[in-house]
């Protein structure tokens, strides 16, 4: 897994490669929250993701649930069909904003 | 068949990844169908090692696979403590965020993506067998 961060005045984007399983979720937790601190908009960018499991999936949800008391914004842009297939079966399409391109490209 | 056995630890995962693709590319199989086999692989796998040793010791995990009449057969066994994935109660996927659980989403993963689980006990064993059927379903 590789991950880019994209810092700008009015919003935070995370660009997430690779596989995203128990062997990368920490670095992925880490990642996200430090930059969910930030700014109010956040997009996490999963165009070039191959792979998640539930271990990628409890990071994102331990997210939400932070930025819910403090009406910052977690978007998830440009799923593959595959990846966002496991966020429809483990209910996960409606707890989040997701688009299915990039917002800021 | 095709089988590995592989380390109670968290690395293995990069392994069984490299095992199932070849598996897929020996038997022609759909990229979203061996996806679909390395995610319900790990997600079992993950548990095991994250719940189920009391000890510091290595432990070997034996993965089996094979096709049988267009199903996709896969046995695991392992010597960690008894659990049996069946028994765990269905996580709630359309609860609102705060009442959402952090955790058993593995297994309601597995079970999604599985048509037959069947567990056994066999003296200090577990051996889960999972039947994944390759005719495509209506939806």
């Amino acid at each position: 897994m590789e991950i880019t961060e994209i810092i700008k005045d009015n919003y935070t984007m995370l660009n997430v490669s690779g596989r995203l399983d128990s062997t990368t979720a920490t670095d992925f937790e880490k990642a996200l929250l430090n930059l969910l601190d930030l700014q109010k908009e956040n997009v996490v960018c999963f165009k070039e993701l191959k792979y998640i499991s539930s271990s990628g999936l409890r990071v994102l949800l331990v997210a939400a649930k932070k930025l819910s008391t403090t009406g910052k914004k977690l978007t998830i842009s440009a799923m593959q069909d595959h990846i966002k297939e496991v966020f429809d079966i483990s209910g996960f399409t409606e707890l989040f904003n997701i688009l299915p391109e990039n917002p800021y490209e | 068949m095709k089988n590995i056995s592989i380390e109670n630890k968290i690395s293995s995962l990069n392994i069984i990844a490299s095992y199932v693709e070849q598996f897929g590319e020996e038997n022609n199989l759909s990229f979203n169908i061996v996806f679909e086999l390395n995610l319900i692989l790990d997600e079992l796998i993950t548990n095991t090692i994250n719940y189920g040793y009391i000890d510091n010791e290595i432990h070997m995990i034996d993965i089996f696979m094979d096709i049988e009449n267009n199903n996709i057969v896969i046995k695991i066994i392992d010597d960690a403590k008894e659990f049996n994935p069946l028994s765990k109660d269905e996580v709630s996927t359309d609860k609102e965020l705060e009442q959402r659980q952090i955790g058993g989403l593995g297994i309601h993963i597995v079970k999604q993506k599985t048509d037959d689980i069947y567990y056994e006990r066999s003296g200090d064993r577990n051996i889960l067998k999972l039947v994944k059927s390759l005719t495509p379903k209506e939806k």
